[in-house]
């Protein structure tokens, strides 16, 4: 079956559009005036990043986006706030990525049901692992989505265990390497995703390292999201963020749902 | 239970990237650790290239300053480059030849452990990459310029704290990016599964050795085995061998830092459960699990996590673990220095500053202390600090 909040990105003709931002960055106003003008663009799915002092899968420029918003003494319920009021308005889902040490405290259930009641959709958590079922049992039982991370190196077995917990979407990473990283192998990538749809039956979106319309265009017919996290929390770190944000992405868009 | 768990902590918490060379480390280590050539060749380096067994050495001016309890030292600052560090090193370079890696990367903080790497990498002609924080290239700049003399890259690493958390976190990148090519000989007890299981296993060799020399020198068991816990290597490694051994009492020994005030690198005394580069375990963290910058003398004890098999054994009450501050480190490191003629690593130094809490203890009690790293690492720090 496929899932309710993933529904249009998996039914629509056209692939979706996932940007990513990090939390509060490059402060609290921009981010969520950036949070709007990524919806009113019609983002499919928007990715909030938590900010974690040792985002370990992260390239340079959304570590010093998490280290950014950690030294201005970034706050959890600020945010769950700013998620709070966007949903009174949009109805986009958003899902919290990060690392398992943010979403634990007080304690994991906790946790689950402060971002339920905000608002999230579901969780994207780097560096939990499959077989911790029954932290993923949790996310479930809080009736959150839970986002599964596959690699180039995910072996076989690896994905049909990881797909097990029945996912309800699945999240391919182009390269071995961080975000933001540029040894994009499209023959690879393409062939990864292909394996990979014939396997599911929930949306497959795709990211780390694509930036321009000539990357989109290699993927988009194999993937039904294309993510696009640091040159857009790169042009957040920029003067006059949310003009150039929106002239940088409208193309993009234009291009994945072309 | 999942694999690599110990109690409540251990588990796998890394990206999916990673988990492929993981499982394939993980494999091909059970297949081969009980092998006969993998037994001899490994014991042939630790006989003719570390210099093992070290020995373990009777403290007489020490036990008779303190007018008690029997000291003992075991010597791992004996080994080749001056630190219990080698054990663990030589026997992940073989691992990774036998994984078809030609390339090596690790962290260091004090830099014993990117010495003892680089080390084994130019015997074994294997590429190596240090990964170190800049706070501690300033603080250990000897370490530094032997690492590159062995042929050994340093990259220095200036976000976040610029110590050995960060280090950890930049190889974990590099891992993540040269994982097909890349071995990554992290250097403690630390890490996602098997890590802690094989840097154990690998260290337990002083606690091996330890039992025999125990029998024949003390003619039993002793009473007390003392060690510095940065991530926990040294410690695990002497312990592990006498878990089973009730009597024993084992300490760890934390770095409180400067004050109690302070944030130091106690992630057992002072820290709670998290997860943090690829474990559960106890770390320093705030109450919304971001990770707390510490402070410690030692660049070695300056981290904010601890091998999850430590944070088990503290669960269950088979270790005991202390905290003992900067200045009381300080002391024993000259003390020792001047009775033994034996300077200490900073790190063994709080090991050995412990010595003063059981001094009244009785003269039969026997107390090993392991004496994990020589100090000439330390000299400088310890000269500025003195200024
Ligand atoms: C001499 C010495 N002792 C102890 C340590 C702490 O590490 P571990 O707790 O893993 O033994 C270090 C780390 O660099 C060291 O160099």
């Amino acid at each position: 079956m496929i899932n309710k909040t993933f529904k249009n990105i998996k039914t629509n003709k056209a692939t979706g559009f996932v940007p990513y931002i990090v939390a509060h960055y490059p402060n609290r106003d921009t981010f969520k005036e950036a949070l709007t003008l990524l919806a009113e663009l019609n983002a499919d799915v928007i990715e909030i990043g938590i900010p974690f002092t040792d985002p370990i899968a992260e390239g340079k420029v959304i570590e010093k986006a998490h280290h950014k918003v950690l030294e201005d003494n970034f706050n959890i319920s600020d945010l769950l706030d700013d998620v709070k009021d966007f949903k009174s308005k949009f109805d986009t889902p958003l899902i919290a990525m990060g690392y398992t040490n943010s979403f634990i405290n007080p304690d994991q259930e906790s946790f689950c049901q402060n971002a339920k009641n905000a608002g999230f959709d579901g969780f994207l958590i780097v560096d939990m692992p499959y077989v911790e079922h029954e932290m993923i049992e949790i996310i479930k039982n809080n009736d959150l989505e839970f986002v599964q991370l596959l690699a180039p190196t995910s072996t076989d077995k690896t994905i049909t265990n990881c797909l097990a917990n029945e996912p309800a979407m699945v999240y391919y990473i182009t390269q071995r390497g961080v975000t933001g990283s540029g040894n994009l192998d499209y023959a690879e990538i393409t062939e990864n995703l292909m394996a990979i749809r014939n396997k599911i039956n929930v949306p497959l979106v795709t990211g780390f390292g694509i930036k321009t319309t000539e990357h989109v265009n290699q993927f988009k017919n194999f993937t039904d999201g294309i993510v696009i996290g640091s040159s857009i929390v790169d042009i957040l770190s920029k003067p006059n963020p949310l003009i150039t944000l929106e002239n940088y992405i409208s193309p993009l868009i234009k291009e994945i749902k072309a | 239970m999942n694999k690599g768990y110990f109690g409540k902590y251990g588990g796998t918490f890394i990206p999916e990237t990673l988990s492929h060379a993981c499982e394939e480390l993980d494999k091909l280590y059970a297949e081969i650790k009980d092998t006969d050539e993998f037994k001899s060749e490994l014991n042939d380096i630790y006989v003719n290239y570390v210099g093992r067994p070290s020995p373990l050495y009777f403290a007489e001016s020490l036990t008779e300053y303190y007018g008690g309890p029997k000291i003992w030292f075991k010597r791992e600052d004996l080994n080749h480059t001056g630190a219990h560090k080698i054990n663990n090193t030589v026997g992940q370079a073989l691992l990774a030849k036998k994984l078809g890696k030609k390339r090596i990367i690790a962290e260091t903080g004090a830099g014993q452990h990117g010495v003892a790497t680089a080390t084994i990498c130019a015997k074994l002609n294997l590429d190596c990459v240090i990964y170190m924080g800049q706070t501690d290239i300033e603080r250990q700049e000897l370490n530094v310029f032997k690492i590159k003399t062995l042929g050994a890259e340093v990259i220095p690493v200036t976000s976040g704290t610029a110590t050995l958390k960060d280090a950890l976190n930049e190889s974990i990148r590099d891992w993540v990016t040269n994982v097909e090519d890349t071995h990554y000989i992290i250097g403690s007890v630390t890490g996602p599964h098997p890590y802690p299981t094989i840097v154990r296993d690998f260290n337990a060799i002083s606690g091996k050795e330890l039992k025999h020399q125990a029998l024949e020198q003390i003619n039993k068991l002793p009473d007390m085995i003392v060690a510095c816990v940065g991530g926990g290597s040294n410690a695990m490694g002497v312990f592990h061998p006498f878990i089973e051994d009730k009597d024993v009492a084992l300490i760890g020994v934390e770095a409180g830092g400067n004050s109690s005030m302070d944030v130091g690198g106690a992630s057992i005394n002072d820290g709670s459960q998290g997860v943090l580069h690829g474990a559960k375990t106890k770390i320093l963290q705030t109450n919304t699990g971001d990770i707390l910058e510490t402070n410690s003398i030692s660049a070695g004890l300056d981290y904010p996590g601890v091998g999850p098999e430590h944070a088990h054994l503290a669960d269950i009450k088979r270790a005991e673990y202390v905290k003992i501050y900067d200045q009381e480190a300080l002391d024993a490191f000259y003390l020792v220095s001047r009775k033994e003629g034996i300077i200490p690593a900073l790190e063994t130094a709080h090991a050995l500053a412990y010595l003063e809490k059981v001094k009244t203890l009785s003269t039969d009690v026997n107390i090993v202390v392991n004496m994990s790293g020589r100090g000439d690492k330390d000299l400088y720090s310890v000269m500025n600090n003195d200024k």
